[in-house]
């Protein structure tokens, strides 16, 4: 990972960035049928499919027509053979419009070392590479810059407002424009039937690049092509709509092989990248990520990248999606040097307007990394179920190595735990133990199995007696069925093998008290999002989907006899954070319910993550620090005061960083509902 | 009519400027009046199709260029006046299909760009004209599709129009039919 820039106003600047495009990006996406997303996802799903005849039914298209065509199999293939059009076209000017595949191959510094003179025309890409550096980001490149920035690279001088800047751009540009030798664009969908590349832009310099040189290149990933024009414009329609909020771009060019200027001795050539996608698109579960449509909407929500940005955030691909893109494309060596900015939250995955399971494929991706030596193990994240166990068995010995300095300094060393993390403190019994002492209902009118998750079944275990006595003043018997933790620790550090051993372990469990009739009723966040979202993935198997059908959470559960609740009192004003593994599952969390059934006002903190993450927020402090400076940011501005959030793990950090008072929302429903006595 | 209300209002949502002309006896005025209160020099008409008959009465004010002009004469361009193929309502957009280099850099180039719209040509989405774009293709032409003014938002997310292309586009939508 490479060096964390933490100037409070740099991440401010890149977050106030990311908001605006996600708030225009929300409004424009509510308006787009339902039908047309489905439709894009079909189309998606099919190019990848029958990407191997698309490409033959391409090449056929473009050649016929008169176009050279060339399928390169890997980036050195790619540049040779662009570097071999450039010599031929007697010039030394190459100008580009924006492509994130010819960033992917590095051919401006192939082209460059060659001897050629390589422009960039694309504003935010012209920036960064004046500046010298890599794109931060897909969509846009210079975003982490600001505007006195951007009027210093550009012009040597920091004075110029962004409308002198770009004054400036269109008379240095259109000398460019003018004089080019070669043209090399990206595309951002191809049509098979008929070659033509569909290239969106709203600055217009597409235009110039296809239009004006004699040799037109474009150099596109062979999973742009679809089969037919009608495709590849609804491809265009929604990448505009999820990357921009726009409806359509300024421009959309469509240039084919077919245009008569091609006849007039201008050259048309197509080089199509494969560079470990026909590998990819025959593995199920990486194959996913060629659906991809580069519209950068998980980087809006992702907590890490909201903080780190692009440099950090990234090999040449960037951002969540960038991981499964960089592991492709270069290998496990470079998705490793970024992957562990995935804290597995989740949130990107809701924002994919081509439905990506993104958090999967990165786990699947971190998988690989472990198994080819290029991930930093953890064995704190492997071994942590086992650690907890040993540490509840021995509280006092745990408790005083746990909160001891110098043994705190030998965790941090050998474990990564880091020094400055508070940990709760082992009770003396853990939950089984408390458990078999509890009051069960005469006469229960259901019965329902716990899924607690670790820190709940050894550090906290008296959230999962609170939610028992809960269920059981309102008649319902709650058992515990022999369990594990959900394994999200191995799933986040690619430990995959071992998670699906816990998922095996936990379903087979869980699995009798559903086939007896049992719902299964999750007390984390966290374990209902494994048992709902995570398992079936991992197992895909009948048992996981059963398992997963019949499982609820603590809170969705009460939902249901919510009459019985109603406190007829006011309670006052209380902050709820929702925490990241429940969007997934629900719109508005069932908790929100519950607690205003109960007589609360309660006001849902607009933020995202906590930055806790589990092992990951004991292991990178520094960064899981800054990840939380946004939720306590909003906390600030809704006015302070008690924060509920239903999940153990987002309770110690909020914890550790929050002056305020925290309170969990098994504790503070059991509360009330002891007073009920229903 | 439906289309022709959402193309209009779609037109300013992307910052582009709607005229509309009633009958198509009031298009030479209405352009003149652009040209009045635009006065951008050297200034261009480029007569495609229905809009050739207007090359006699236009020449006066304008230079008349087509698609052979030298690439020189039109890199000094600052204005251009021409006419789209057909437009897009949902989007705002104009479809411009065109077989030579220059023909479009009439419309990427100048710094305002005046194009000329018949209504019974504005079709309700993008995928409804994908059949038409296909056989144009087909056809040798290329297709440019305009959405508003040349736009970035690179810097600071600042909206800045102008970038390389026009910095405002003015459509006359023609609702009297054309002369074909």
């Amino acid at each position: 990972m490479g060096e964390v820039e933490t100037s409070s106003s740099r991440i401010a600047f890149l977050r106030m960035s990311l908001d605006r495009v996600r708030r225009a990006r929300a409004m424009m996406m509510s308006r787009l049928p339902h039908r047309t997303l489905e439709e894009l996802n079909t189309i998606r799903e099919r190019s990848i499919r029958e990407i191997e005849t698309n490409k033959e039914t391409l090449r056929n298209a473009v050649e016929s027509a008169g176009g050279h065509f060339i399928l390169a199999e890997n980036a050195a293939q790619a540049t040779e053979y662009v570097l071999d059009i450039v010599r031929r076209s007697g010039g030394r000017l190459v100008v580009k419009s924006k492509s994130m595949t010819s960033e992917e191959i590095d051919l401006n510094h192939i082209l460059e070392r060659a001897g050629f003179h390589v422009v960039e025309t694309d504003l935010g890409e012209r920036i960064v590479q004046t500046a010298g550096e890599r794109p931060t980001h897909i969509l846009a490149p210079a975003l982490h810059l600001t505007s006195a920035e951007v009027s210093h690279i550009l012009t040597g001088e920091t004075g110029h407002t962004p409308s002198d800047i770009v004054d400036y751009m269109r008379r240095e540009m259109k000398r460019y424009f003018f004089t080019a030798d070669v043209g090399i664009t990206g595309a951002n969908s191809i049509s098979a039937e008929d070659g033509s590349i569909l290239i969106v832009t709203n600055e217009g310099n597409d235009r110039f690049v296809t239009t004006i040189p004699r040799t037109y290149v474009c150099v596109a990933g062979v999973e742009k092509v679809v089969s037919n024009l009608e495709e590849a414009l609804r491809m265009v329609e929604v990448q505009v709509a999820s990357a921009t909020g726009q409806r359509l771009t300024s421009y959309l060019t469509i240039i084919s092989p077919k245009s008569e200027d091609f006849g007039r001795g201008r050259q048309f050539h197509l080089v199509l990248v494969d560079n470990g996608r026909l590998v990819a698109a025959k593995e199920p579960e990486l194959a996913e990520t060629l659906k991809c449509i580069r519209c950068a909407a998980c980087f809006n929500v992702c907590p890490t990248y909201r903080v780190v940005g692009g440099h950090v955030f990234g090999h040449r691909y960037t951002g969540p999606i960038g991981i499964p893109w960089t592991y492709i494309t270069a290998g496990s060596a470079a998705s490793a040097s970024f992957s562990g900015m995935c804290i597995s939250c989740g949130l990107c995955q809701i924002e994919c307007p081509v439905k990506i399971d993104i958090p999967h494929l990165i786990s699947f991706v971190k998988e690989r990394e472990v198994m080819s030596g290029h991930r930093k193990p953890s064995p704190l994240a492997r071994h942590y179920e086992r650690l907890i166990r040993i540490g509840a068995r021995m509280p006092r010995v745990a408790n005083s190595i746990l909160q001891d300095g110098p043994s705190r300094l030998l965790l941090e060393r050998f474990f990564g735990l880091n020094r400055r993390r508070s940990l709760p403190k082992f009770p003396s019994k853990s939950l089984p133990r408390l458990f078999a002492t509890l009051d069960r209902p005469g006469n229960p009118v259901a019965r329902v199995a716990l899924f607690t998750d670790s820190l709940i079944m050894y550090v906290f275990p008296e959230l999962g007696i609170e939610a028992a006595r809960t269920l059981k003043n309102l008649d319902i018997e709650s058992l515990l069925p022999e369990q594990w933790g959900s394994g999200m620790p191995l799933i986040q550090n690619g430990y995959l093998s071992d998670a699906r051993k816990v998922a095996e372990k936990n379903v087979k469990s869980l699995a009798r008290y559903v086939n007896s009739g049992l719902e299964i009723i999750c007390l984390e966040p966290t374990s209902e999002y494994c048992l709902k979202e995570v398992y079936p993935k991992l197992l895909n198997s009948q048992e996981a989907y059963l398992v997963k059908s019949k499982t609820r959470s603590f809170y969705e559960y009460l939902t249901g006899p919510v009459e019985k609740l109603d406190t007829h009192g006011q309670k006052g004003r209380i902050l709820y954070h929702m925490p990241c593994h429940s969007r997934p599952l629900y719109n508005e969390a069932p908790t929100i319910t519950i607690l205003k059934r109960l007589g609360y006002e309660v006001s849902q903190i607009e933020a995202g993550c906590c930055g806790m993450a589990g092992v990951w927020g004991v292991v990178n402090f520094h960064l899981s620090e800054l990840v939380a400076g946004e939720l306590l940011e909003a906390v600030e501005k809704s006015g302070n005061g008690t924060i509920v959030s239903d999940s153990t793990i987002c309770m110690i950090q909020l914890q550790q960083f929050y002056g305020g008072e925290t309170r969990h929302a098994i504790s503070l429903i059991y509360e009330n509902i002891r007073e009920l006595n229903v | 009519m439906k289309n022709l209300e959402t193309f209009k209002e779609r037109l300013m949502e992307n910052g582009s400027q709607p005229i509309l002309c009633k009958y198509v006896d009031e298009l030479f005025e209405k352009l003149e009046h652009i040209l009045d209160t635009v006065k951008l020099e050297p200034a261009a008409f480029h007569p495609r199709k229905q809009l050739a008959s207007l090359s006699g009465s236009i020449s006066r004010r304008l230079e008349i260029l087509d698609e052979k002009a030298s690439l020189d004469m039109v890199g000094m361009l600052r204005l251009c006046i021409t006419s789209a193929d057909c437009a897009v309502a949902e989007t705002g957009s104009l479809v411009l299909l065109t077989r030579w280099p220059v023909e479009r850099l009439l419309t990427s180039l100048p710094e305002v760009l005046v194009a000329v719209v018949w209504s019974e040509t504005v079709y309700p989405t993008l995928t409804s004209i994908a059949d038409l774009l296909r056989d144009a293709l087909a056809n040798g032409n290329a297709v440019s599709v305009i959405s508003g003014p040349s736009r970035t938002a690179d810097i600071e997310q600042t909206f800045v129009k102008g970038v390389h292309g026009p910095r405002d586009v003015y459509v006359v939508i023609v609702e009297g039919g054309g002369d074909g």
